[in-house]
């Protein structure tokens, strides 16, 4: 892989992974406003939305950050020139 | 002896990081030592000096607090906190790790060739840091009044703050590194423990069950500790009961709401005492994986903060939380009260927190506002060709300069309330600093003119809503959703319209810089430190 192809995965990746995780974190604000009370249904005895801000967000958090450096460091790994 | 446990545990801490602080002065000999700890620590170790720089005592203390009065408005601190680092991870920490410089206006004349640019980045820093520590400095105090009965406030943050300043002038990045890495086991051992005891009885669905019909129950509102009215009827309106308070929108509205997430997340990404401890790692990928690390350390922190608050609102009540002068739940207050249900043995490891928390985040502001001043401003701008003892003596000088500077505004700060000078310091870091760095890293054509428009714009924005909220000029108290875009687009802008006036020698350092980012490290150009060692 070329210097310059690294770069364009990297900045790919972590546009795909900041839309991802943009889009789960604004779009609460809007399901509280639009759907208040489906938010607040209970899901595990906990309203929904306690739940998943106040614990699921983490766990994305987690996944979306080990996806992206495992990739971002395999790809600097494989950069064969010196660009 | 029972009740004089958590002093006795505040003072283990303290003399633990003493030690700690004082021994490591040994290591601190050379200018990379003392700014970035010779870029040797490891993903562990830094992972958790960046997760104890980053809890501060409005994290370890205020969270719970701010979830106890707000409800659910309150959870997005514990998420909003956490979620900065994610941006911080996929568009900032490697590239800034690999540019191997020493601090944000380092890397702000070292990308774009341009002094001013540098003093841009020194302003910025000082701004920011200043407004953050003063709040950290008057937290010190409100701790001290907590654990040491009848310390006055002004005397405990005089002690505290002097104690600090002590350890972090011989000790420089290096022992900061140690000190942290400690106190970030203390803080996490200290908000897991009690929960242990204090949770078996009921699930979180039965606490927040619990805590929002106790909230129906009280129509008296809530009093100070000493029995008086907290708020004014208009004041009241501020803190969710009932409904209010387990729903959404309790606090904010849905622009506010928002706007306090973008605040959050992108002030954290651009935090200047969080940034430089990226410079300490030895290299990009480690940065990375120090940053994946800070990320499930703050995240299992976060989780149990919402606990905290809701379990403080059902066992307590809205009235047993001793508000401040502003109307804020009192930060100093409601963990204690909380983790004395457990025992006088929770609340004296809250005490350890807490001390652990303000030691370690203003340690790490220290370390940013004292480099801006020896580093940047002395050793860059006013005396470049001092020698490295020159500016280690600096450097040691300003960390004292700053420290009793922070002490003196603190103790004058402390009426005016503290809360709006943690949101204008998010609020200014999201519209200058992390505009410029994540379009400085990822964006090969910005120009200096885009990067100074950008910052300033974000910057002046920003500060107008907040001071115009805090002197009641408006309503309105978050300025992010608006500033960081304006930000953005004055970078963009400018950049286009001065980038075709750059000359073809501006436009291959530009380029060349854009390169030294994001070069794998192995290939990357070698840093002062390693050019000097070869």
């Amino acid at each position: 892989m070329t210097y310059e192809e690294m770069l364009a995965k990297q900045l790919k990746l972590s546009v795909f992974l900041a839309v991802i995780f943009l889009v789960t974190m604004f779009s609460v604000p809007l399901l509280n406003y639009f759907a208040t009370e489906a938010m607040l249904q209970p899901v595990l005895g906990i309203p929904f939305v306690w739940l998943f801000v106040g614990v699921c967000f983490h766990v994305e958090f987690w996944i979306l950050a080990v996806i992206y450096t495992r990739a971002s460091n395999r790809w600097e790994e494989m950069v064969e020139d010196d660009g | 002896m029972m009740d004089n446990l958590p002093l006795i545990a505040g003072l283990v801490v303290l003399i633990a990081t003493i030690v700690i602080g004082l021994w490591s002065a040994r290591k601190s000999a050379t200018l990379s030592d003392y700014w970035v700890a010779g870029r040797s620590v490891g993903v562990f170790t830094n992972a958790s000096a960046i997760s104890s720089n980053y809890l501060s005592a409005a994290s370890f203390l205020g969270v719970a607090a701010a979830v106890w009065g707000s409800g659910f408005d309150g959870v997005w601190y514990a998420t909003g906190f956490a979620a900065g680092y994610i941006l911080l991870l996929f568009f900032i920490a490697s590239p800034l790790r690999r540019f191997g410089k020493y601090t944000i206006p380092d890397f702000c004349e070292g990308r774009f060739n341009s002094r001013r640019l540098r003093q841009v980045g020194i302003t910025c820093t000082m701004v920011i840091s200043t407004l953050y520590i003063i709040a950290q400095m008057v937290g010190v105090g409100t701790v001290m009044e907590a654990i040491v009965p009848g310390m006055p406030f002004e005397l405990g943050l005089a002690i505290l703050g002097t104690i600090i300043t002590l350890y972090v002038t011989f000790g420089g990045m290096t022992g900061v590194t140690l000190t942290q890495m400690l106190q970030f086991w203390i803080m996490i051992t200290a908000i897991l423990l009690p929960l242990f005891v204090l949770l078996p009885k009921y699930g979180y669905g039965e606490i927040l069950q619990h805590a929002y019909q106790q909230t129906e129950v009280r129509e008296e509102g809530p009093t100070t500790i000493t029995g008086d009215s907290a708020f004014t009827e208009t004041e009241q309106e501020r803190f969710p009961t009932g409904h209010s308070w387990i729903a959404p929108f309790g606090k904010y509205n849905l622009f506010s709401s928002i706007s306090l997430l973008v605040a959050l997340v992108c002030g954290t990404a651009g935090l200047p005492h969080i940034l430089a401890r990226f410079y300490t790692n030895p290299d990009g990928a480690k940065a990375r994986w120090s940053t994946v690390w800070v990320l499930v350390f703050i995240g299992i922190f976060y989780i149990t903060t919402p606990i905290w608050g809701a379990y403080g609102r059902m066992v307590l009540g809205v009235d047993a939380v001793m508000y401040d002068e502003a109307g804020e739940p009192g930060p100093n207050t409601a963990m204690f009260l909380i983790s004395e249900q457990a025992g006088q043995w929770a609340k004296a490891l809250i005490a350890a927190g807490g001390v652990a928390a303000v030691l370690s985040t203003i340690s790490g502001l220290l370390i940013a506002l004292s480099s801006a001043i020896a580093h940047d401003l002395y050793g860059e701008i006013l005396k470049p060709d001092a020698s490295d003892k020159s500016k280690i003596i600096a450097a040691k000088v300003a960390v004292i300069a700053c420290g009793v500077v922070a002490i003196l505004l603190s103790m004058g700060f402390r009426k005016w309330g503290i809360a709006w000078m943690v949101g204008l310091a998010f609020a200014v870091a999201a519209s200058t600093l992390f505009p410029l760095l994540v379009s400085g890293i990822w964006w090969s054509k910005m120009t200096e003119a885009g990067a100074i428009a950008g910052a300033s714009l974000g910057g002046i924005v920003s500060t107008v809503i907040v001071v115009g909220r805090f002197t009641d000029l408006w309503a309105f108290d978050q300025p992010a959703l608006i500033s960081v875009p304006l930000a953005f687009i004055a970078i963009f802008v400018v950049s286009k319209m001065t980038w075709k006036d750059q000359s073809e020698d501006t436009k291959s350092f530009l380029n060349k810089a854009f390169h030294a980012l994001h070069r794998p490290d192995a290939k990357a150009p070698k840093t002062e430190e390693e050019q000097a060692a070869s």
